[in-house]
C-alpha cells in the first residue's frame, strides 16, 4: 500500500479511534460529572473570545 | 506630566495591595474609591456599638498576604493581630445533632474516623494530595500571571509539578471528594466549602476541593473585624505615599488612542495617569467606564461572554447574649449532591424557600470587642441569587430576615429569635447599589473552568494598554487571599512592562 493512501487511513482510524473513545468516557460519566462537561462545552464558542481579554 | 504614575479605581485588596506595591516602587499612586469605606467586601461597618462585616468572614491561605506584606518591607503578622480559629468548623444537622472540627488535621481525622473508619483511613491521602496541591499552587497561580499560554508556559516550567495536577482541573471538586469519601455524613463535611466559589459542588473546578483540608492549615479572624486587613494595606502604602481618596467615583477611563491616560469621576474632574490600575468587575470597566468603541470587536463580545457570579444575601444580627453555637462558623450539614439540588431547583429559579441555606458566622466568638460587653454579632451568609421569582430584593427584605431567623431558631440555633436586638440585611440589590457589584456579584465573575487562568480577563490587558486588572475579575479569582495576590501579580507585571 503506498504512503499517499496508507496516511488518510491511519488519520481516520486516530479519528475514530479518538470519537469511539470519548463517547465511551462520556456515556460512563454519572449524571453530575456530565453536567460539569456540559458547562464546559456550552462555553467552548465563547473561549477563544474571552482568550483575548 | 501626568497627575499621577498610577491611578486605581478601587480600594478593596486587590487595589490597595497593588497601590500599596507600586508605591513601594517609588509611583506616585492615588486610589479611588467611590463608597466612603475601604475594603470593598473585606470592611467592616458599626452600628449601634456593634460591628459587622460586610462580607468576608476569615481568612485563610495567608501565604499571599504575607508575601505582599513582606515585599512592603513588614509583615502581616506586625501589621493586624491575627486571631487563630480553633475550632474551624461545625455542621449542624437535621436531627439536631453536631459535628464540630477542630484545626488540627490529626484530630479531624479522628472526627472523620468516629463517623466512618474507612473515610477516617483516607482523611491522611487526602491531606497529603491537597497539601501537595495548595503548596504548588501557591508557588505557580498565586505568584505568576496565567494570561496566556506562554504564562501557562512559564507557570510549568517555574514548578513542573504543576502538571501532575491538570487533570483535577478537569474534574470536578465533587469528584476529587467522591475519589476519596464515600460516606453520606462524611462529605456532608466538607460539600459547603465549594459554594466559597460561588457554585455547585458538581461545577466548582476540581482544584478548589483542597479547601477542606487548607482550612486546617489556619483559619483567622483579624481583631477589630475583617476592615483591619485593607486598613493595614492602605496604612503600610500611605508609607510609601499612597493616596486614598474615598467618595470618588470613577464614571469613565480616559483614553488616548489605544492607552487609558486617566479617569473621570462622577463630579466631571479628570485625573491624568501613565497607568490605570481597575479593581472593578471587569465587565463594567469594559464596557462602560472604557466602552466597546475602544475595544477590538471579538474583545467586546468576550466581555460580554462572562456570567456573573452568585451573589449573597447577608443578614447582619446583634445578639444580646451568646448565641448556642460553637466555633466561628457554623453551616447547615448538606451533601454534595443535596447543595446540586438546592443551587438548580432554588436558587437558578430565583426562589426563596423558607429554610435559607447558608453559612453562620460568629465573630465575637473569636473577638468578643466586636461587640458591648456581653453582647454578640451574628452574620448569615446564605446562599444567594439575584433575581427573584415574581418579586424583587427590596420587597422581600423584611420577610426575609424573619424568615431566615425563625429557620435558624427552629433548625439549628435554639432561642436566637429572642437575642436578636436588631437585624439588618444587604441583598445583592443593596450590594449593587452601595459597592457598585453588578447584580452583587461578590466574586464579579463565575469562576468555573471556562473563567479561569487564561480564559479570565488577564492581569495586564491584553486590548488596553496602560491598563491593569486586580481583584475578583482577574486571576486568580475570588477570596481574600486571592484578590490580594492579584495586586502582587499586577505590580510585577508594571514593573516589567512600563518599566
Amino acid at each position: 500500500m503506498s504512503s499517499s493512501i496508507r496516511r488518510p487511513l491511519l488519520t481516520f482510524f486516530i479519528v475514530a479511534l479518538l470519537v469511539f473513545g470519548i463517547t465511551w468516557w462520556y456515556r460512563n460519566l454519572s449524571p453530575r460529572q456530565k453536567q460539569f462537561v456540559q458547562n464546559l462545552l456550552k462555553q467552548v464558542p465563547d473561549l477563544p473570545l474571552r482568550y483575548m481579554v | 506630566m501626568a497627575d499621577y504614575d498610577v491611578v486605581v479605581i478601587g480600594a478593596g485588596l486587590g487595589g490597595l495591595s497593588a497601590g500599596a506595591l507600586l508605591a513601594k516602587q517609588g509611583r506616585r499612586v492615588l486610589v479611588l474609591e467611590q463608597s466612603k469605606a475601604i475594603g470593598g467586601c473585606c470592611s467592616t461597618f458599626e452600628r449601634k456599638g456593634y460591628r459587622f462585616d460586610v462580607g468576608a468572614s476569615i481568612v485563610e491561605i495567608i501565604e499571599p498576604i504575607e508575601r505582599v506584606f513582606e515585599v512592603l518591607g513588614t509583615s502581616l503578622q506586625k501589621e493586624v493581630d491575627l486571631i487563630p480559629c480553633d475550632p474551624i468548623m461545625s455542621f449542624l444537622f437535621p436531627d439536631g445533632g453536631r459535628v464540630t472540627l477542630p484545626l488540627s488535621a490529626e484530630a479531624t481525622g479522628e472526627v472523620i474516623a468516629s463517623i466512618s473508619p474507612e473515610d477516617g483511613a483516607r482523611w491522611p491521602a487526602f491531606c497529603a494530595f491537597a497539601d501537595d496541591l495548595m503548596r504548588t499552587t501557591l508557588d505557580t497561580f498565586f505568584q505568576m500571571p496565567a494570561s496566556t499560554l506562554s504564562d501557562m508556559g512559564a507557570l510549568i516550567k517555574k514548578n513542573p509539578r504543576f502538571l501532575k495536577f491538570l487533570p483535577v482541573f478537569l474534574s470536578s471538586y465533587q469528584d476529587i471528594l467522591n475519589r476519596f469519601f464515600k460516606d453520606e455524613k462524611v462529605l456532608q463535611l466538607m460539600a459547603y466549602q465549594a459554594l466559597y466559589f460561588g457554585l455547585p459542588p458538581n461545577l466548582v473546578p476540581g482544584p478548589y476541593a483542597m479547601v477542606p483540608y487548607t482550612e486546617h492549615v489556619g483559619i483567622y479572624y483579624p481583631r477589630g473585624g475583617m476592615i483591619r486587613i485593607p486598613e493595614a494595606l492602605q496604612r503600610v502604602g500611605g508609607l510609601f505615599g499612597m493616596g486614598v481618596r474615598t467618595g470618588a467615583r470613577v464614571t469613565k477611563v480616559l483614553m488616548d488612542g489605544n492607552r487609558a491616560c486617566g479617569v473621570r469621576l462622577a463630579d466631571g474632574s479628570e485625573i491624568s495617569a501613565d497607568i490605570v490600575v481597575s479593581d472593578i468587575n471587569a465587565k463594567t470597566l469594559y464596557l462602560d467606564l472604557i466602552g466597546e468603541e475602544h475595544l477590538p470587536r471579538a474583545v467586546a463580545r468576550g466581555v460580554q461572554s462572562y456570567k456573573l457570579s452568585l451573589s449573597v444575601p447577608m443578614i447582619y444580627l446583634a445578639l444580646d447574649s451568646s448565641p448556642e453555637l460553637e466555633a466561628h462558623h457554623s453551616v447547615m450539614a448538606i451533601s454534595p449532591e443535596e447543595l446540586n439540588r438546592y443551587y438548580y431547583d432554588q436558587l437558578i429559579p430565583g426562589r426563596l424557600n423558607d429554610d435559607p441555606f447558608g453559612l453562620i458566622c460568629w465573630p465575637t466568638h473569636s473577638d468578643k470587642s466586636l461587640a458591648p460587653r456581653g453582647k454578640h454579632v451574628l452574620n448569615l451568609i446564605p446562599q444567594g441569587f439575584y433575581r427573584l421569582d415574581g418579586t424583587d430584593w427590596d420587597t422581600e427584605k423584611p420577610r426575609y430576615i424573619e424568615r431566615t431567623i425563625e429557620s435558624l431558631s427552629r433548625a439549628a440555633i435554639p432561642g436566637l429569635k429572642e437575642r436578636v436586638v436588631f437585624a439588618e440585611c444587604a441583598t445583592p440589590l443593596d450590594f449593587e447599589r452601595d459597592l457598585l457589584l453588578p447584580e452583587g456579584a461578590i466574586y464579579c465573575l463565575q469562576q468555573d473552568l471556562a473563567a479561569q487562568a487564561v480564559f479570565r480577563p488577564a492581569c495586564k490587558s491584553k486590548s488596553i494598554a496602560g491598563l491593569y486588572l486586580v481583584g475578583s475579575s482577574t486571576h486568580p479569582g475570588g477570596g481574600v487571599p486571592s484578590t490580594i495576590a492579584s495586586g502582587y501579580i499586577a505590580s510585577n507585571l508594571v514593573q516589567e512592562f512600563e518599566g
